[in-house]
Order: structure tokens, then C-alpha cells, then sequence
């Protein structure tokens, strides 16, 4: 389990506006589960496309099984599998010849190739549409198949884009119950999503991405635990984030409370303990002539590992 | 590593003959085109064969070496059409991530396109045939006019090939750009000795202007071997060096950036 299988030192790639990903440094261990999570254009879909060979990071190396993605990009392509975050299909071919035209080019035997075909379409479910031309699958099945692609030629490692930008519930809830099962077969999972909730669920270490820099990385909950115990959520009527600026102030001069900071049209307060924080967020907000709308108490999430980490309240 | 390399190919040649049978209408259309202008330029010059020291005996014959050269350069120049939109579009990624030899999208790529010219050009001979097309060459003439079709076509294959990188509008202003020029820049559709003196220098550097002149030996005069061969040749040299250059610049274009 401690052997990393994914291992970038320093790697960056700018762009001629500017550096998408920025000395991502990180180690994934062999059989884990990975997740790295940001915002729309925080670098994720750079930094996988930087790991699966198909662009040159600027400065920085990369392994992946051992094999340098800049001089055995060869190697590394033998080893990966890759769902692209938008799920493109070839307008000519139905979605089982997709998956013949992917095993050939990992020169897969054709007995063999058959009968992995009919498995990985039976598990996202594509059974019965394999024969159908995938233009005519909705954005949720061509994506399906993107996984059943990805997952054909049982790679070391897959490389995930947003696992389930798409998909319907019922088939994510499956596609998210395999990815969990990937790790006992030996393959390991390196997904990047802003749907926190679900990396919450699968994955085993995370890294949050911002503006291209790694700013938090360890266990889901490891990280959830830096935030305190508790997360208090309170959401006003006017829907003004302006105004609740001075109460703000009067919340951070409380004691243990650890952060304060607006999230859309409310406040996210992070604490270190419920009763009395509680009783005396209560009082505060008697005192104040802000409409409250709701206030509720939760355990720290990953989105709140996230908001935490990144600073953003708008996002 | 070689067999990986044919291996790959027949998979891509695989792909793209998907894609042709279950798009038959641009295959229709596209030989439509030039039975129309067979018939439209028939029509039009059908008296032009009258003129003293026209060089055929009818126009039709005259006409189909020129409708042949046409459809070699369009069709050649459109061939990269698909892995233009691919990549663009990023469906390329999903084979770039693979082990696949990326010469082997090229090999199985221009390998493709030169097979439907063989089929292509027969089609174009047979319509040229029940016009009134003769063959002095006779039948094992019909091969020779093939294969010069083909060295041809891969100057413009090579063309096609050197645009991977462009968006797929700048890939079509850039068809609609170059498919005429060659054509109208040759013997293709006239006799050289009625064309003005820049045109007949141009036409002398354009390979169109030799397949052509190859072409109408094999159907005027019969297999002259020491005029086809020379004329082949040049076509041949000229398309070689676009082959390799285009392979280089193909190469890069779908590689890291």
C-alpha cells in the first residue's frame, strides 16, 4: 500500500497568459484512491493531461509506475487509462466498435478483447446501446462509455475528469460504487471533481487545488478535522452578503471560533465546540437587526474543507 | 515495432472505413461533382474538339484526364478533414492517451484515402467511358491512369496532412483556398497552347499539369511508355518530398505541446 505509483516533483505547466498548474508536488500510493479538487480552472484537467502524456509540463517530472510522462511517455501509456472530462464520441462508430478500437490499439487479443468488452459494458450498464453509433447517446451514456473505455484494458492507473459530470443518479451511485471496488484489483484512481461530496465518499487522500497551487492536502478526514468540530451555516433574509460584515466582527471576537467567513449570501462559522458556541452565535444574532433565515449545525464536509482552505466565499 | 506500426494502421484504416460506409452521402456527392462537371464541360466545350490542332479526338477524352486531376487534389486536400476535427474536438486525445505509433494515424490515414482514389478514379474512367471517353491504351491503360491518379493525390494528401493543427474553419477556408488554383493553373480543363504565357510557365512547375499530360497519352496516343514514365516520375518526386515533409510536420502537430 505505501508504494507511490503516481509521484510528481515540482511539476508545472504555464500557459502563454498564465501558469495553469503550478510545482504540484504529490505522491499517490498504489492501489489508492486520489482525489484532486478545485474550482473550474483551478488547474485539475491540466495537471491530468500532464500525467496522462498528451501535454508538456513546463518544468517539473512526473511518474507514473515509475516511468517519466516527458521520456517514456511510451511506457506511461501502456500503464494508464483515461476518461476525458467531456465526453467526446466518435460520430462513426456504435459504442461497442469504441471499445474495439481502444483494445486493438493496446494490441489486446481478440478473444480476450471480446469478452472484456462484454464485461465493462455490462458494468456501466451500456448492454443493450453497445450496437447503437454512440452519436446517438446522450452526454451520461457517451460518458459511461468514456469509463468503460477508460477501464478496458484494466490499466494501473485510471485518470478520472469528472467522474460523473452528466450521469443520472442511479448509474452514478454504480459508477461510484466500482470506482470504490477499483482499488482491491490492484488499479488505482485519480480523480479530479468539483462535486466534493463524491470524493468525500471515494477517496482516500485528497489534494485542493487553487489557482494551480496544491493549498491543502491529506485524508478527507484529516483535513476535516484542522476545520474544529463543528460548522455553524447561517443564511440571511436580504440575501446581502455586505451586511452581515459587522456581525462578522462581533462572531470572530467570540470565543472558540476559529474562522468566519461569508459564503454566498450567509456566513460560515467554524468552531470548536457546539453548545456554547451555539448559545452565544444565538445571542449575537438577537442583537444584530439582521433577517436571519436559517441557521444550522453541521460536522465539518469537504466543501467546508474546501471554502476553509480556499478562502473563496463566493465560490 | 514494425508489426505494432502495421498493426496500428489497419486500426485506424479500420476506423476510417466505419466511418466512410455509414457516411455514404459525402462519398455520393462527392462523385456526383465531378460527373457534373464532366457533363457541364462536355457540354460547354463540346466544339472546342473542332478547333484545329485540338489535341483529342473528342472533348470527353480530352476532358477526363483534367476531371480526374481535379478530384485528386479535393479529395486529397479534404482527407485530413476528420483528424482535424478530432483533435480539435478532442476526440484525438482518446487515441493519443493510447500506446498507439502516431505514424501509424498517418500511414492508415493517407493509406485510406488512397484506396477510395483507387475506386474513385475507376468510377470517374467508367462515366468518362459510356460519354464517349477512348482508351488508346486499351484496358491495361485504365491501371496506369490509376496510379498516376494516386501519385497525385498524395501531394494533396500530404497538404491535408500538414494542416492537423488548424481549427476546423481555418481547415476549410483553406480548402476553399487551394482546391481551384492547381486546377485552373495546369491542363487540366484546356489545352495549354491556348492559355496566356505566365499560365503555361506556371503550369510547368505544377505536378497537376504532368499527371494530366500523362493521362492523355495513355488515352490518346496508348502506352507511350517513355512520355508516361517521365511525366510519372516528376509527380511521383514531387509527392515524395511532400509525403516526408508532411509526416515530419504531422508528427509534430499531434504530439505534447
Amino acid at each position: 500500500m505505501s508504494t507511490p505509483i503516481i509521484q510528481t516533483d515540482n511539476l508545472t505547466r504555464a500557459f502563454e497568459d498564465k501558469t495553469a498548474v503550478s510545482n504540484l508536488s504529490l505522491s499517490v500510493d498504489k492501489g489508492t484512491i486520489f482525489g484532486l479538487i478545485g474550482a473550474n480552472g483551478a488547474g485539475k484537467t491540466t495537471a491530468v493531461r500532464m500525467l496522462t502524456t498528451l501535454l508538456k509540463p513546463t518544468s517539473g517530472r512526473a511518474t507514473i509506475n515509475g516511468f517519466d510522462v516527458r521520456n517514456e511517455a511510451l511506457s506511461v501509456r501502456n500503464c494508464i487509462g483515461y476518461v476525458p472530462q467531456e465526453a467526446h464520441a466518435d460520430e462513426a462508430l456504435t459504442g461497442r466498435e469504441h471499445l474495439i478500437l481502444q483494445g486493438r490499439l493496446y494490441g489486446m487479443q481478440k478473444d480476450v478483447l471480446a469478452r472484456r468488452i462484454d464485461e465493462v459494458l455490462r458494468l456501466v450498464g451500456l448492454e443493450a446501446e453497445a450496437d447503437r453509433r454512440a452519436l446517438k447517446y446522450s452526454s451520461g451514456m457517451r460518458k459511461l462509455l468514456d469509463v468503460a473505455v477508460g477501464l478496458l484494458h484494466n490499466p494501473s492507473v485510471l485518470f478520472v475528469d469528472e467522474p460523473t459530470t452528466g450521469i443520472d443518479i442511479a448509474h452514478r451511485q454504480q459508477l461510484l460504487d466500482y470506482f470504490r471496488s477499483l482499488p482491491s484489483r490492484e488499479t488505482t484512481v485519480f480523480l479530479t471533481s468539483h462535486f466534493l461530496d463524491e470524493i468525500d465518499q471515494l477517496a482516500h487522500r485528497v489534494a485542493i487545488l487553487d489557482h494551480g497551487r496544491v493549498i491543502a492536502e491529506g485524508a478527507p478526514v484529516q483535513l476535516k478535522s484542522q476545520l474544529g468540530s463543528t460548522v455553524f451555516d447561517i443564511t440571511f433574509m436580504n440575501g446581502s452578503t455586505d451586511a452581515g460584515n459587522d456581525l462578522r466582527l462581533s462572531l470572530k471576537r467570540l470565543g472558540g471560533i476559529a474562522k468566519v467567513m461569508p459564503v454566498g449570501a450567509g456566513l460560515k462559522v467554524f468552531a470548536n465546540e457546539e453548545d456554547e458556541v451555539l448559545r452565544q452565535i444565538k445571542s449575537v444574532l438577537n442583537e444584530s437587526n439582521h433577517a436571519v433565515r436559517s441557521l444550522s449545525v453541521s460536522k465539518p464536509s469537504l466543501n467546508d474543507v474546501f471554502y476553509y482552505f480556499t478562502d473563496r466565499g463566493s465560490a | 515495432m514494425t508489426t505494432a506500426l502495421w498493426r496500428d494502421a489497419r486500426t485506424i484504416m479500420w476506423r476510417e472505413s466505419r466511418f466512410l460506409l455509414r457516411n455514404p452521402v459525402p462519398i455520393v456527392l462527392g462523385f456526383v461533382n465531378p460527373v457534373i462537371w464532366l457533363m457541364l464541360f462536355g457540354a460547354i466545350f463540346y466544339n472546342l474538339a473542332r478547333f484545329p490542332g485540338f489535341p483529342a479526338p473528342n472533348y470527353v477524352t480530352f476532358l477526363v484526364p483534367g476531371i480526374l486531376a481535379m478530384n485528386a487534389v479535393a479529395r486529397g486536400l479534404i482527407s485530413a478533414f476528420n483528424l482535424v476535427w478530432h483533435r480539435y474536438y478532442g476526440f484525438l486525445d482518446k487515441v493519443l492517451v493510447t500506446p498507439v505509433s502516431r505514424s501509424a494515424i498517418f500511414i492508415g490515414q493517407v493509406t485510406v484515402t488512397v484506396l477510395f482514389g483507387l475506386a474513385e478514379s475507376l468510377l470517374i474512367i467508367g462515366v468518362g467511358y459510356l460519354m464517349g471517353l477512348q482508351v488508346a491504351g486499351g484496358v491495361w491503360g485504365i491501371p496506369i491512369v490509376m496510379v498516376l491518379y494516386v501519385s497525385l493525390q498524395l501531394t494533396f494528401i500530404s497538404i491535408s496532412m500538414m494542416m492537423i493543427r488548424m481549427v476546423p474553419e481555418q481547415f476549410i477556408g483553406m480548402l476553399q483556398l487551394l482546391i481551384l488554383p492547381p486546377v485552373f493553373l495546369s491542363s487540366a480543363l484546356f489545352p495549354l497552347a491556348f492559355a496566356p504565357w505566365l499560365i503555361r510557365k506556371v503550369a510547368g512547375f505544377n505536378p497537376l499539369t504532368y499527371a494530366v499530360e500523362a493521362m492523355r497519352v495513355v488515352f490518346i496516343e496508348g502506352l507511350e511508355w517513355e512520355k508516361i514514365v517521365t511525366s510519372w516520375a516528376v509527380v511521383i518526386a514531387v509527392s515524395g518530398v511532400m509525403l516526408t515533409l508532411s509526416h515530419r510536420l504531422f508528427l509534430k502537430g499531434v504530439s505534447r505541446h
